[in-house]
């Protein structure tokens, strides 16, 4: 196989430690997503975290609007779930963090439609799953149908 | 959460969002909006959203709409102090907000939307 030009460098190397398993990760909160509000408030928590752990405002910005995405992707085709925030380890050379979005809605029949920009099953602009994909560093999506829906989206910083 | 404040000086319609509304405030915001303008005849409309720290596709989508129709009602729309950051992440998204003028500040919009009134809707600054 090639490997792809992405694969080289630091956040190659992460992505694939991410993807592994590799990174030792601690759980900072979970906020439960039912409502439109919750949407707000999973947002709110984000930033908080990110502002301590002293990301810079593009990188809040790009995150906290992919949360918003995932957040109300829930809310709408699935009616509840749980957004779950971890972080790189205290004292972890690499800060880190990353957020699992799960729930048990009635899952994507095709992802890579999915994935497309514009293409959406509710009355919305289908950019929630293709823009948040572009927004983060990393992103993982899996989903069985009748099952559930889990997004990981994780975020570090470049220097 | 409170409603958004909606200010009418002159012919135009100004509404600062001074915070992050959910989808049900904004939807609020944007019926609000539009009465004003059917209530007042205003000629200009003016979103200031400089206080906003995101702006995720429902909320651009929002605000397009909301200028269309304030657009059909004949008053003129500007989008005023956007984040370069909040700019920077909406292209990334993938969202286009074509037909919605935007300017720096609240003057320059205000600058706009006066020259656009009656004028032709395309022209740029």
């Amino acid at each position: 196989m090639i490997p792809v030009a992405e694969d080289f460098g630091r956040d190659g190397r992460i992505r694939e430690d991410l993807r592994l398993g590799r990174i030792c990760l601690s759980r900072r909160l979970a906020v439960p997503v039912s409502t439109f509000e919750d949407i707000i408030l999973a947002r709110q928590r984000v930033k908080r975290l990110m502002v301590e752990m002293d990301f810079c405002t593009l990188a809040r910005t790009r995150v906290i609007t992919a949360v918003s995405e995932l957040t109300r992707n829930i809310v709408v085709h699935a009616g509840s779930g749980e957004m779950t925030v971890f972080q790189s380890a205290p004292g972890s050379r690499l800060p880190l963090i990353l957020c699992e979005f799960t729930d048990q809605g009635p899952g994507i029949a095709d992802i890579f439609l999915a994935l497309r920009a514009g293409y959406s099953t509710s009355d919305s602009m289908g950019l929630g799953l293709s823009g948040s994909r572009k927004l983060c560093k990393y992103f993982h999506i899996e989903s069985t149908l009748g099952k559930g829906t889990r997004v990981i989206i994780a975020e570090w910083k470049t220097s | 959460m409170s409603d958004i404040a909606i200010l009418t000086i002159g012919g135009t319609v100004i509404v600062p969002i001074q915070s992050e509304p959910d989808d049900a405030s904004a939807r609020r915001m944007r019926g609000r909006i539009l009465e004003r303008i059917e209530k007042t005849g205003a000629r200009a409309l003016i979103i200031d959203v400089s206080a906003m720290e995101i702006i995720d596709s429902f909320m651009s989508r929002l605000l397009a709409e909301t200028a269309r129709m304030a657009r059909v009602m004949g008053a003129e729309t500007a989008l005023v102090g956007m984040k370069k950051e909040v700019a920077l992440t909406l292209i990334h998204l993938g969202v286009r907000m074509d037909g919605v003028r935007t300017a720096l500040s609240l003057e320059d919009g205000m600058a706009l939307v006066s020259r656009g009134k009656g004028g032709d809707h395309d022209s740029r600054r």
